[in-house]
């Protein structure tokens, strides 16, 4: 492990630990309050702490996203509504509890079962940086090129329902990160004369107006969410009880680890998939899955909280985001002038331990706030959406101003809010637009220096794709494409159900 | 039978997206080559208009695609999931709200635009208590101005 004291030193660091804090309080209200999601929160919150000094920046994010990834389960369990999309799994057995009257027991479970995900996927992510980073050292500008398209693709299969909406997404976020300057040759780029858009499109508008004023519109457009919650009895649950589905939770927190470092595939996917070993796991429940069976609590939060720490594998080794928040916190990384990829814990060990800290104690905290708190926040998270939403509105306003105080941005933020929710009306995801907004710059450069490296070989072909890591990334990629296919699909499809016994 | 036919073609959204994206991508590669062949001297390995041809490509094939969905969509008879109703004249309303504080911005700054914004939304989304808008419009305004102007430093419209 490497700087195993440098991380420790964080947990004495009182300054370092109240900024995880202030952003794990924000992290429980927002990932608890359904309408308000961790993407717009650290979206909001680029803006904010443009000024601060990248440790203090980087402790409050990492409180937000440990903690809002893990409230969602609150409200998933009190009024059936996820906060946040990952915990759409908990409110499967997670409600049935609550209505039971089982609402403390649930959420205990839900709480120190994110703990021990939370923990393990920054353990892995300890681990596993230092070796991947040093096999991403012999990359070259096409495997760069490679991995982003390859994650543009994964994104596109698993965020959305037809693979040709999420990479047509992901296209519309590359078409935009081309304008501007161009890095190469210094002449602006579909700029059409505005005068504004020579700096290119901001990152932080565009992730505010997609995340934020996006989620107002929707609010409002589908009617308000009219909900009820459960009501509280203080249970005693027994230590030997919870702790009896510990070593399954490991299971599920793999699970988690590896799917969050898929880029695109997230929270959601990993729940999903954990729930469904559980169930192959559990062979005779005593309660059924989806009745109330703490089981599919285990799963589900070990799970998602678990992809929190694999996100963050492929977003410093490689600087590919597994998610949209690790895309967010890339860009926190860029605008403080931070370079994430192979390089990173070598030049940046301090930042890197950081990260590993802010995880390890907002994980912490999601122990303590959920305990004490997530019981009693019951009452916000009810918050009428006729109040809230133009706070949120306002919010994404100055949010969108405070990165480079220019009305220009707050416009942009506008332009992209009705963007993503046209597109979410039609069932596009805005998570590629995102993740091709971040990686668009780099696919264009690593594109274009692949090519002018290999036209002075003789072999062009052989230059681009001759190399052992570039075939492989090549076929995960052409996979990736073919199978998603409808045709393809439908033939693997129909071939699986003639193999199954009548 | 014809006439039906045709209006289940120009109907499905899959096949209204694919003309559009379709347009987009010739769009985007006339541009990108008007523009690339204008500059003179410029090697397509070192034009800034290499991506955008690239893209443009990759969003033309996904048209086909989308339109093959589309077709496929209406042979099997499958009809596009109803979605909730959609409250257009709230949304249309907010949009319309937002770009006007967007513009009173410049000439009423930050708190007065902020408070007026605040309670025109409160007001259409349904909240009726005249004195809950006023307490929270106000209070709200003047601590995100002390919070953020006075005590973050983050600077506001």
């Amino acid at each position: 492990m490497s700087g195993f004291f440098d991380v420790i030193s964080y947990f004495w660091d009182f300054h370092f630990i109240w900024m995880v804090f202030i952003g794990s309080v924000a992290g429980l209200f927002v990932g608890a309050i359904p309408g308000l999601s961790v993407s717009m929160a650290t979206a909001l919150l680029v803006s904010i702490t443009y000024s601060w000094n990248t440790g203090d920046a980087i402790a409050t994010i990492m409180g937000v996203y440990t903690v809002g990834v893990f409230s969602g389960a609150i409200s998933a369990i009190l009024i059936n509504i996820p906060g946040a999309p990952s915990s759409v799994v908990t409110t499967l057995d997670g409600y049935p509890l609550a209505k039971r009257g089982e609402a403390y027991k649930a959420l205990k479970y839900a709480t120190v079962y994110s703990f021990i995900g939370t923990l393990f996927g920054f353990v892995v992510l300890w681990l596993a940086a230092k070796p991947i980073s040093d096999i991403a050292l012999k990359f070259t500008p096409m495997d760069y090129f490679l991995i982003a398209l390859f994650g543009l693709a994964a994104v596109g299969s698993l965020t959305a329902k037809s693979f040709s909406k999420g990479l047509i997404s992901a296209m519309l976020g590359l078409i935009m990160s081309t304008i501007g300057i161009d890095s190469v040759m210094g002449t602006p780029r579909m700029t059409f004369g505005i005068y504004d858009l020579q700096a290119g499109i901001n990152i932080v508008p565009a992730l505010v107006g997609l995340f934020g004023f996006n989620e107002v519109l929707s609010v409002i457009s589908d009617g308000f969410l009219k909900s009820e919650v459960s009501n509280m009895v203080r249970t005693v649950v027994k230590l030997k009880d919870m702790f009896k589905h510990f070593f399954r939770s490991i299971y599920y927190a793999v699970i988690g680890t590896l799917v969050g470092a898929l880029p695109g595939a997230g929270g959601p996917v990993a729940a999903f998939l954990a729930y469904g070993e559980a169930k192959r796991i559990v062979k005779n429940p005593d309660v059924p899955f989806g009745e109330g069976q703490v089981e599919g609590i285990v799963a589900s939060e070990s799970a998602n909280n678990a992809c929190i720490g694999g996100a963050f594998i492929p977003m410093l080794t490689l600087a590919v985001p597994g998610d949209a928040v690790t895309a967010i916190i890339l860009s926190v990384f860029y605008i403080h002038g931070l370079q994430p990829g192979p390089m990173f814990i070598r030049n940046s060990p301090e930042l890197f331990h950081a990260v590993l800290a802010g995880g390890l104690i907002g994980s912490v905290f999601i122990l303590i706030l959920g305990l004490l708190l997530g019981p009693r926040i019951s009452r916000i998270i009810n918050i009428p959406k006729r109040i809230l939403l133009p706070i949120v509105t306002v919010l994404c306003v100055i949010g969108a101003f405070a990165c480079n105080n220019r009305m220009f941005d707050v416009g942009l933020m506008f332009f992209f809010g009705i963007l993503g929710y046209l597109m979410r009306r039609r069932d596009y995801p805005v998570a590629p637009m995102i993740l091709a907004l971040v990686l668009g710059g780099m696919m264009d450069n690593s594109f274009r220096r692949a090519i002018s490296l290999a036209s002075t070989e003789e072999n062009m072909l052989a230059a681009l794709f001759g190399r052992p890591i570039t075939l492989v990334l090549t076929l995960f990629t052409i996979i990736t494409v073919v199978s998603n296919i409808p045709a393809v699909k439908g033939y693997f499809d129909s071939r699986k159900s003639m193999m199954k016994p009548e | 039978m014809e006439e039906n036919r045709k209006k289940d073609y120009l109907r499905n959204s899959n096949i209204q997206d694919a003309v559009l994206f379709f347009m987009l991508a010739a769009a985007l590669m006339v541009y990108s080559l008007v523009n690339h062949y204008s500059t003179d001297k410029l090697e397509w390995k070192l034009s800034p208009y290499l991506f955008p041809v690239l893209i443009a490509v990759f969003i033309g094939a996904l048209s086909f695609s989308l339109f093959s969905d589309g077709i496929r969509q209406i042979k099997s008879g499958e009809k596009s999931r109803k979605k909730a109703a959609i409250h257009w004249k709230d949304v249309l309303f907010t949009i319309g709200v937002s770009v006007a504080y967007f513009g009173t911005m410049r000439f009423l700054k930050f708190i007065p635009s902020t408070i007026l914004f605040l309670v025109a939304l409160f007001l259409h989304l349904g909240e009726r208590r005249i004195w809950l808008i006023a307490i929270i419009s106000v209070l709200f305004s003047v601590s995100i101005y002390i919070i953020f102007g006075v005590m973050l430093h983050v600077m506001l419209p």
